[in-house]
């Protein structure tokens, strides 16, 4: 295989696991509990700026051409870590803000606006990530690994983000069918219901707010390592519909479900775009990938709304009918 | 099991007294009705015994302690359990895991034991499961216990959400108008469960718009009209009182 088809390959391995990642902190916020977290995408980029500021070193060291915060230079996997940190107490910040006092649909439109207002900070504190230049040369822990050709350490990297995505994914699977994932639902089915059982609606969603700020982080980490820059033009709000998108192709509240939709849509449309016959005017393509991403998103809440891997029933175990059948016998009239 | 005395609870919303003043006791183990014409503020005393609604003014006691300002999760946790006036379930879950949300909060139900101690609440929910499945009998609702809760009649949520507050073990009951819109079939049948909810000891408050379902059930009976307590006491004397027929039972 050549190196550039190796690339090629890595390059959707690597944007498959990262997007999955994110689609699954969306999907335990929106999809499972349903907080509608319309600024999802500022936490990836909040990971994304931390990890490149725990990665970089001093900003001096590099003559100065780009301004940040922090600027130190800490071992693999610190940065990640600490990009997940980042994500979880900004998120925290963030749902303190939101989540106690307001109704949900308000809710949704303080976090866009926040999303705005994210972007528009980013930009223009330069001080605080180089403004809307953005970071580059923002090291790949790979490449740290003397001894191999830069292939095999792009592979490396394919095989942690790969781990990454394993790791959240138990995680979410622990989360999702467990006692605590159908209270989650329960706050997502009806709120006052789940309250008046004895259950905090409104801590549940803080919680998920903040675990999934930090899958969405460590996302946003692992790609501007992989890219080696990132820059406030690749966080736009619009970058959260994406997101939505997977989840609602993948199917709400499903695990399996929501990582092939993040598969599909964050990637896969991406990629067919790329091979249609029109031209290759980036801006042109671009719209296009919106145009289909919006589409997709309405066919399938017109058409498909459950997604295409529904969440499942759950089923439980339960005596085996031997057991219930004597105890028929034993109490004949179901007294 | 639980007594109640509520003392003095005022609300108003803008200009409007909804509750203005009412002062009342449950007795424990009784089954007491609140009747009254709509708007008379019933369903917002409920509301603020269950901490849904945050009163102005006044104290509510639970065998003493103060739980006025509770929110609604922690006044459920003291045993106040509430139903709703529009039959509430969660739609999307079946009806056996709409029962199982019922429990009392457990540990099973924290971050850490869903990812460390799996094995700890798959044991404790099996026996929440058979207990569940039990009462779906009970409730005839067996047959749908893998049915989505949304896809019942009016009827059956009101049974599934009578069920889920079985499965909290309350200590005192608030039931929100509990057969309005249900079926005639089924009235009878949630009429006789409550029935035997009030025989096993527990304090109900029910709070109801039908005057002939208060008469079958409850006793004593308080009467509101807006937004105070114009009579309580037993059924004979709360129908004896000539303003209750001006306000409430003429016509």
């Amino acid at each position: 295989m050549s190196a550039a088809t190796q690339y090629y390959i890595a390059t959707i391995l690597v944007y498959i696991c990262v997007n999955v990642i994110a689609s699954w902190g969306l999907d335990l916020q929106f999809g499972v509990t349903g907080v509608l977290n319309f600024a999802f995408i500022i936490f990836q980029a909040a990971g994304a700026y931390t990890a490149a500021m725990l990665s970089l070193g001093p900003s001096s060291a590099s003559g100065s051409f780009q301004h940040y915060l922090i600027g130190v230079h800490l071992p693999f996997p610190l940065p990640l870590i600490g990009a997940m940190l980042v994500g979880g107490a900004l998120s925290a910040l963030i749902g303190l803000i939101t989540l106690r006092r307001l109704r949900s649909d308000y809710q949704a439109m303080v976090m866009l606006v926040i999303s705005v207002v994210a972007t528009l900070v980013a930009e223009s504190v330069i001080g605080l990530a180089n403004g809307s230049a953005g970071l580059s040369l923002i090291p790949n822990p790979a490449q740290a690994l003397s001894g191999f050709t830069r292939q095999t350490q792009t592979w490396f990297f394919v095989g942690l983000c790969v781990i990454c995505m394993l790791i959240v994914g138990a995680v979410m699977y622990a989360l999702v069918y467990s006692p605590y994932g159908r209270v989650l639902r329960g706050v997502r089915e009806n709120e006052s219901a789940v309250e008046a059982m004895g259950r905090n609606a409104t801590r549940a969603r803080m919680q998920v707010f903040v675990i999934g700020g930090a899958m969405a982080a460590l996302s946003g980490a692992l790609l501007a390592q992989f890219i080696g820059a990132w820059a406030p033009s690749g966080w736009l709000y619009p970058e959260t519909f994406v997101f939505f998108t997977a989840v609602i192709v993948g199917g709400r509240g499903s695990v399996s479900g929501v990582a092939i939709g993040a598969a599909l849509v964050a990637v896969g449309i991406q990629q067919a775009v790329q091979y249609m016959p029109i031209g290759s005017d980036p801006t042109l393509l671009a719209a296009l990938e919106w145009i289909i991403t919006g589409l997709v998103t309405l066919i399938f809440l017109w058409l498909r709304p459950q997604g295409l891997l529904p969440e499942r029933r759950r089923r439980y175990r339960r005596a085996r009918p031997a057991r219930l059948a004597r105890a028929e016998v034993r109490d004949p009239v179901g007294t | 099991m639980s007594e109640l005395a509520v003392q003095g609870l005022r609300k108003s919303y803008g200009g409007v007294h909804a509750v203005d003043g009412v002062s009342f006791e449950i007795p424990s183990g009784s089954l007491t009705g609140m009747i009254g014409p709509n708007g008379a503020g019933k369903s917002t005393v409920l509301g603020m015994i269950a901490g849904a609604i945050k009163p102005d003014h006044g104290s509510i006691r639970l065998d003493g302690h103060d739980i006025a300002g509770l929110r609604s999760h922690r006044t459920a946790r003291r045993g106040v359990i509430r139903t709703f006036q529009a039959a509430s379930v969660f739609p999307h879950m079946t009806v056996l895991e709409n029962l199982l949300l019922g429990t009392p909060p457990w540990t099973g139900e924290r971050i850490y034991a869903s990812m460390f101690l799996r094995g700890r609440w798959r044991r404790e929910e099996r026996t929440q499961v058979a207990e569940a499945l039990a009462l779906l009998e009970r409730l005839e609702l067996q047959p749908h216990a893998d049915t989505y809760a949304g896809e019942l009649s009016g009827g059956q949520k009101r049974l599934v959400e009578l069920g889920r507050v079985m499965m909290a073990r309350p200590s005192l009951l608030l039931l929100d108008e509990p057969v309005a819109g249900v079926s005639r079939t089924l009235v009878p049948v949630i009429e006789e469960i409550i029935a035997e909810l009030r025989r096993s000891g527990l304090t109900v408050l029910l709070v109801e718009h039908e005057l002939a379902v208060v008469e079958r059930l409850c006793s004593p009976v308080i009467v509101l009209a807006q937004g105070r307590v114009l009579v309580q006491g037993e059924m004979a004397e709360v129908r004896a009182h000539p303003e209750v027929r001006r306000a409430y039972l003429v016509g």
